[in-house]
């Protein structure tokens, strides 16, 4: 009898550990909530916000920047923010107003930062390939008959707003053969240099103004083919999108962040993100490097108000 | 022997409770984890296409904003487009995704959303007014076509997760009627085990009751027959040897009271043929008178009474006492000749005496 027992308590046993096992198995939905509701942050740091233009697609571009993000809050120990302005105007603004501290802006941009806010510039990026400037290029279809910048009179022409490329390079080069003014009305203006390029390819521009870069993308496609374009003038060469800081914390920012993106490429982590970033790494970058777009300012002279770019709310200098 | 018979009966009858259940702990979890699957894979999508609709709502209010100048952040715009775009991952990893009349909403919704992120995208980069309208323009249209085809799905989502539902209620009523049959089975069979079992202790038990019974009454021949083999066969083998005994005991004991009565007649009968040889030359005697007459008459009545007890004394068949005087017994020649009836309910036959029996 003793062994019957032993034998209904082992099976009774085994019976409560089943159940108890099943009990087990029931889904904690409130744990789940609870691990949502605790999960870490930076605390009470002030954030850094990082200003952006739109460019091609800005989506990718914040995906590229987010990945960017990331990793300087790691080494800051503060969040970044990503703050992307509808155009150079609302960038302004934000540069006036505090908004942001920082921003990856294009030449002209960054030169009307700098002159404008005080704006230093800190790193600019090094592309693959060991691209870190680029040239506005002026360019038509191959088989077009227009030869010169003469030969653009009364032509219909694609070019990007607020951009050293799509803007003030051919605005320069039409203004000091005196053809700005017979050409501006025929001037369709578009948010991106693939855009622009695109309008020319459809036939709907006769020539177009862009940057070398996204120019020779397009340009190993349609070799592929059997078509091409012609560059009729191409700009000096001008640093790619740069970091720009804010004239208040421009000193604080040089010595914490322009250090931690110049030795990106030493660590894995930072070459992972440089990855996703699209670029190889960081160069130091200065004021003077903008030259060529200071030079196409000066040679502007009074057709400087054409360009659709808002006085400055407040002149630091 | 009788332990490893409980052990035998009663071992595969809990091994057939705890079967039971486990398959019903087993079943139970199925119902479960299908309720799980409707949660996730119903009310989750409602929620997500409810989601994917209020998003792409605010997308529109967004957008209005934009052109109107009144934002002039594009964060929040991209994050609720990718929102948007992730929503409708989501929706397609389902396997509700794949099903006819769910899965032609949805593919238009898909089929337009990249459009919709390609408009929006031109659109927020568009730096010239009139071009910016256009693309504006373009991507509401989409924005409200795409509103407009998360209307039908949820309600399509819902439609299904509630029969879905209904079935398993069904089902899982079923479940609890057929469980509760098996465990009403299972308990019956128990039951019918338990008396199975009590019978195999029961029976053998009254029969040796009924046979001590019986050796109470001088049934010495009285035995107990127990087929089965265990503690029962060997106890009523046991008793049957105790009463083989007993059995022996009293047939030398009536062999001897045989032989007393043998000897007592022998005696007797000598002692009673020479009184009758001297009455009877009283009873010749001329003039004799009655009152002679009355006495010999007497002597021999009373011999022939002597004769009749010691011939009965040579019939004993078992020893019955009765009560001669206080404190002593006495034996009951009427009883002891007679032949003990057997009765297997141990009681004793009608008319029987109940004296005491040694």
């Amino acid at each position: 009898m003793r062994i019957f027992r032993l034998i209904l308590a082992i099976c009774l046993t085994a019976l409560a550990v089943c159940v108890l096992l099943w009990l087990l198995r029931v889904p904690r939905y409130y744990q789940a909530q609870e691990h949502q509701a605790t999960e870490p942050a930076h605390g009470d740091a002030v954030p850094l916000h990082l200003g952006l233009i739109p460019e091609r697609d800005i989506f990718t571009q914040r995906q590229r920047h987010l990945a960017l993000a990331d990793y300087l809050a790691r080494y800051l120990h503060r969040p970044v923010v990503l703050v992307t302005a509808v155009s150079y105007q609302g960038m302004s603004d934000d540069f006036a107003e505090g908004r942001i501290d920082a921003a990856f802006v294009g030449s002209f941009v960054a030169t009307l930062v700098m002159d404008r806010y005080g704006g230093q510039v800190l790193v600019k990026p090094e592309l693959p390939g060991g691209i870190s400037t680029y040239h506005g290029v002026i360019f038509v279809p191959a088989e077009s008959e227009i030869q010169t910048i003469e030969d653009l009179k009364g032509c219909r022409l694609a070019m990007v707003r607020t951009t050293t490329a799509g803007d003030l390079f051919p605005r320069c080069q039409l203004l000091s053969r005196s053809l700005w003014s017979s050409v501006e009305p025929r001037v369709t203006w578009f948010g991106t240099h693939d855009d622009a390029i695109a309008e020319v390819l459809a036939g709907r521009a006769d020539a177009g103004a862009a940057k070398d870069n996204r120019l020779t993308e397009v340009e190993n496609d349609l070799h592929r083919q059997g078509r091409g374009l012609r560059h009729i003038a191409t700009s000096k060469a001008v640093p790619e999108n740069a970091l720009v800081a804010r004239r208040e914390v421009a000193d604080e920012l040089r010595r914490t962040l322009q250090p931690l993106l110049l030795q990106m490429n030493s660590q894995a982590d930072g070459r992972a993100t440089l990855e996703k970033f699209g670029a190889v790494r960081f160069l130091a970058c200065e004021a003077g490097e903008y030259a060529a777009v200071h030079e196409m300012i000066e040679q502007l002279g009074p057709a400087w108000d054409q360009i659709n770019v808002r006085p400055a709310a407040s002149q630091p200098r | 022997m009788l332990r490893r018979k409980l052990l035998l009966i009663f071992g595969p009858l809990v091994l057939l409770l705890i079967a039971t259940a486990a398959g019903a702990i087993w079943l139970l979890e199925d119902v479960l984890q299908d309720i799980r699957q409707i949660d996730e894979q119903a009310w989750v999508i409602v929620e997500q296409v409810n989601d994917l609709s209020i998003t792409v709502n605010s997308i529109e209010t967004k957008l209005y904003e934009l052109h109107s100048g009144r934002q002039k952040h594009l964060d929040d715009l991209i994050e609720q487009v990718n929102d948007c775009q992730n929503l409708v991952e989501q929706i397609s990893r389902s396997p509700l995704a794949a099903q006819t009349g769910f899965a032609g909403i949805f593919n238009g919704i898909r089929w337009r959303m990249p459009q919709f992120v390609r408009q929006l995208g031109a659109m927020a980069t568009a730096q010239d007014r009139a071009l910016a309208q256009e693309h504006l323009d373009r991507v509401l249209d989409t924005a409200v076509e795409l509103r407009q085809a998360t209307l039908p799905l949820s309600q399509l989502v819902r439609q299904r997760a509630h029969t879905k539902q209904e079935s398993l209620v069904t089902r899982f009523r079923w479940l609890v009627l057929g469980l509760s049959m098996a465990f009403l089975m299972e308990i019956n069979i128990a039951m019918l085990v338990l008396i199975w079992t009590a019978g195999l202790v029961l029976h053998p038990v009254d029969r040796l009751l009924s046979a001590s019974r019986a050796l109470t009454r001088g049934e010495f021949d009285h035995r107990v027959r127990i087929e089965a083999k265990g503690e029962f066969r060997e106890l009523a083998d046991a008793f049957n040897g105790m009463a083989g005994q007993l059995q022996e005991t009293e047939k030398r004991r009536m062999e001897i009271l045989g032989q007393i009565a043998l000897t007592l007649n022998h005696e007797l009968n000598n002692a009673m043929a020479v009184i009758e040889l001297k009455i009877e030359p009283l009873l010749r005697q001329p003039g004799a008178s009655p009152v002679v007459h009355q006495s010999c008459g007497q002597i021999r009545a009373n011999l022939a009474r002597m004769a009749r007890t010691v011939e009965s004394l040579k019939h004993v068949r078992r020893i019955v006492l009765t009560d001669y005087a206080q404190g002593l017994k006495m034996l009951d020649l009427e009883q002891s000749v007679r032949p003990a009836e057997q009765h297997t309910d141990g009681k004793p036959a009608p008319g029987e005496d109940t004296g005491d029996v040694i």
